[in-house]
This record gives C-alpha cells, sequence and structure tokens, in this order.
C-alpha cells in the first residue's frame, strides 16, 4: 500500500467527523465521506503531498456539500441530495439513546458557510489560511464568518434564543 | 447580557483562541483579556463553542470505519463494481472480515469501537482469580518495555495510587490484526479496573467521551497516537477523574 492510500485511510476518522458536524447527520455524512473519498482517488494526481492529506479533503468536501446546500437553496423543487445540509434525525443507530442537544440544533441553524468555517477552525484545528484554501475565500471572509458564527452560536447556548431539545430513545 | 463594543466579537480575540498570533503579540492581547471581564467573558464563551465541538463529535474518531468506506479508499480497484463484489465474495469465503480486509487494507482501523473492544476485554479478565494478568506489577519495567515494542509505541502504566488503585499487572490482547495492551488495577475493597490502550492515528486529540455497557462505564479518548479506555463498575464522574490522572501522566 503506498503513501497516498495511508494518509487516505489515515484520514477517514477525522473526515467522518467533519461530515458528521457538516451535514448534521450521521448517516448522511457516511454517503458525504463515500464521494468525498471516491473523488480523491480520481483526482489523486492534483494532490500536492506537501500541503498534507486533510486539507486537501476537506476542499473536496467543501465542493461536493456546499455546492448541493447551494443547489437547494436555490431550486424550489427538493429531491433527494438537496438535504444536505437540514438536521434531520436518522433511524439506524438502533442500539443507542441518542440526544440532539440544543447545541447541535444551533450548529444547524448557521448557514453552511459559517457553520463550514467554524468547523474548520474550531474543530478540525486548520489555520485561518488553510481554511481559507478550503473554501476559497480570503483570510479577512473567514475571520468575519468565524465572528458571526461564535457570536450567534454563544447567544444561542446563553439562552437569548431558546430551542427545545429531542429525545430520541430506541 | 451585554457587550458594549463590536457586535461580531474583536478579531483578536478569535485569533487569540485559534493560535493565530505570534508569541508576543497572544502575551498582550492575553494580558488585555485577563484585565477585561467582558474580553474574558466572551474568550471562555468562543472557548466553550469548541469544547462542545469536540465533545459532540469526537465520538467519530473513534469509532469503527464502515466496510463501504475503507472499500472506496482502496486505490487499487480499477474497476470498483468488481472488486467490490470480489471482496464481498473473499468475505463469505474468509469468514474473518478482518483477516480478509487485512490483504487490502493493512492500515485501516478496521475494527470494533474501542469502548466495545475494552468492555469485552475488562470482562473476560476482571473475574480472573488465578491468572487475571499476563505480567505481573513486580515486572513492571518489563511489562512496560514490552508491550511498548509490541505497540510500537512508548506505553507506561499509570501510577494511579494517589485515586486509590494500585497496578495488579498487565497483558498483551488480539484487536483485529493488531496487538492492544490491557493494564488492571485494584482498589482497597477489591474493585478492578482496566485501562485498555490501542494504537492510534497520530492526527487528532478527542475529548474524554462516556459509554456504559452492562454495567460497565468506561471513559474513552485518543491522545497521541494512542487510543485509551478506562473501564470498571463505576458512574462517569468517578471515571473521568481517574481517566484525568492517565491523561496527565501521559503528558506530564
Amino acid at each position: 500500500m503506498n503513501r497516498f492510500e495511508n494518509l487516505l485511510i489515515e484520514a477517514i476518522p477525522s473526515l467522518r467527523r467533519y461530515a458528521w458536524a457538516l451535514s448534521g447527520d450521521a448517516d448522511q455524512a457516511d454517503d458525504l465521506v463515500q464521494e468525498c473519498l471516491a473523488r480523491a482517488i480520481s483526482r489523486r494526481k492534483l494532490w500536492i503531498s506537501h500541503k498534507g492529506m486533510r486539507p486537501w479533503l476537506f476542499t473536496i468536501m467543501h465542493n461536493i456539500y456546499l455546492n448541493a446546500a447551494r443547489r437547494a437553496a436555490n431550486a424550489p423543487v427538493v429531491g433527494s441530495i438537496e438535504d444536505y445540509g437540514k438536521s434531520t434525525v436518522s433511524q439506524s443507530d438502533a442500539d443507542t439513546i441518542c440526544t440532539i442537544s440544543d447545541f447541535e440544533q444551533s450548529l444547524q441553524q448557521l448557514s453552511a458557510e459559517h457553520r463550514e468555517t467554524l468547523l474548520l477552525v474550531g474543530l478540525e484545528q486548520l489555520s485561518y489560511k488553510e481554511a481559507s484554501k478550503v473554501a476559497g475565500v480570503p483570510v479577512g471572509t473567514i475571520m468575519s464568518r468565524l465572528s458571526r458564527a461564535r457570536e450567534q452560536l454563544r447567544k444561542g447556548l446563553s439562552g437569548e434564543t431558546q430551542v427545545a431539545s429531542i429525545r430520541r430513545v430506541k | 447580557m451585554k457587550y458594549d463594543k463590536s457586535k461580531l466579537g474583536d478579531p483578536e480575540i478569535h485569533q487569540f483562541i485559534d493560535g493565530e498570533l505570534t508569541d508576543a503579540q497572544s502575551r498582550a492581547i492575553g494580558e488585555r483579556i485577563a484585565n477585561d471581564e467582558l474580553l474574558q467573558k466572551k474568550a471562555h464563551e468562543y472557548r466553550e463553542i469548541n469544547r462542545k465541538l469536540h465533545e459532540t463529535f469526537d465520538e467519530k474518531l473513534l469509532a469503527s470505519i464502515p466496510t463501504r468506506l475503507l472499500l472506496a479508499a482502496g486505490t487499487r480497484n480499477k474497476a470498483p463494481t468488481w472488486s467490490i463484489a470480489a471482496s464481498l465474495l473473499w468475505l463469505s469465503v474468509g469468514g474473518m472480515l478482518g483477516y480478509s480486509l487485512q490483504n487490502q487494507f493493512t492500515e485501516s482501523e478496521f475494527v470494533r469501537p474501542l469502548f466495545v473492544e475494552a468492555a469485552f476485554a475488562h470482562a473476560v479478565y476482571v473475574p480472573e482469580v488465578r491468572h487475571p494478568v499476563e505480567v505481573a506489577a513486580s515486572e513492571q519495567d518489563h511489562l512496560n518495555a514490552w508491550l511498548s515494542k509490541r505497540l510500537d509505541k512508548p506505553i507506561v502504566a499509570p501510577d494511579l495510587r494517589a485515586e486509590g488503585y494500585t497496578l495488579i499487572g498487565g497483558r498483551l490482547l488480539p484487536d483485529g490484526h493488531r496487538a492492544a495492551a490491557q493494564f488492571m488495577f485494584e482498589n482497597s475493597t477489591g474493585e478492578r479496573m482496566t485501562l485498555f490502550i490501542r494504537q492510534a492515528p497520530n492526527t487528532a486529540e478527542t475529548a474524554l467521551l462516556h459509554a456504559e455497557t452492562n454495567g460497565l462505564g468506561i471513559v474513552y479518548w485518543m491522545d497521541n497516537g494512542l487510543a485509551y479506555a478506562l473501564t470498571a463498575e463505576a458512574d462517569k464522574a468517578q471515571l473521568t477523574v481517574t481517566a484525568t490522572a492517565v491523561y496527565k501522566a501521559a503528558n506530564p
């Protein structure tokens, strides 16, 4: 097994975490990850090794997820892929008790762009510069998105807007 | 609550939290924040958001990877449909999922979720009266050296006497197609606790995560290329205290 494959497999757990947080749905997240891995393999010649595997994969994920979210926003008719970005509760984690917390709901209420920026920096610990490459926007835009996202979440969490929590028990 | 200025948040607070400043800048901003109650509160709340992100989503880092994703990452398969079919055939013939995938994905993490494996190992060895461990605490140096060699990472049995637990010893365990380690501890009333350790990708740290199964509590996390699971018949709060001691022992 070569280096590209090793790095790709090693990045899967992190990619799954990111896709889950981005889409708000663990099952849908794995579909995103699968699509992302398939595209990574078909474009492996475009991979620049010194820039690292994760930022590159996040860039591919950006193209998959945000384009789908954008299409959904523009299209009046709802199909299947358009559901990316909504907070839906999946039915498959059969043996677990799963709580959709206020925090997760607030996170899903952010715009896709704001959520992406917050996750790249706050969860995946990319630098502002790396995040700006992933999202294809200037560093200044990353900074303003980040501060808006955190400010909106902070307000939500400090009770300025109350969201009821959904408890799902199986 | 109100923040007088800059409703969107002072950009420097974000840069400070996200490690985007030079040491000198960071010290200056750190001082400014320390001397301003409102800034302090804001910085705390922003950090709290990061913490919640990890607390909520880190469990995916430790979960086992679905086969379809491992197959999707197998780059040598020029004809995906055929190769998936071939792999599935392999699985049904071989029966041993882990074994057959090993051929294709030698570096994969195709193993059971950490807390499941740790709980199994705990349940099997803790009731043992005569042979709870393979190497006793009296040979601790040898135990550490042996496990470090087999896991290819420095492994040291943590000293948990301050938490009331004395080391009994440890053992090597199979974990998918790799080796894992288990240390066993006992308190003064004879209650046993195990620490399960497996190799992990060296890409991330996680928060302390909690799971419960069959009356066992497990606190698990990933740190510095290793994944840990501390298991005992104890609640989350008790386990978290001891897990923190384990974490600190590994990060002095």
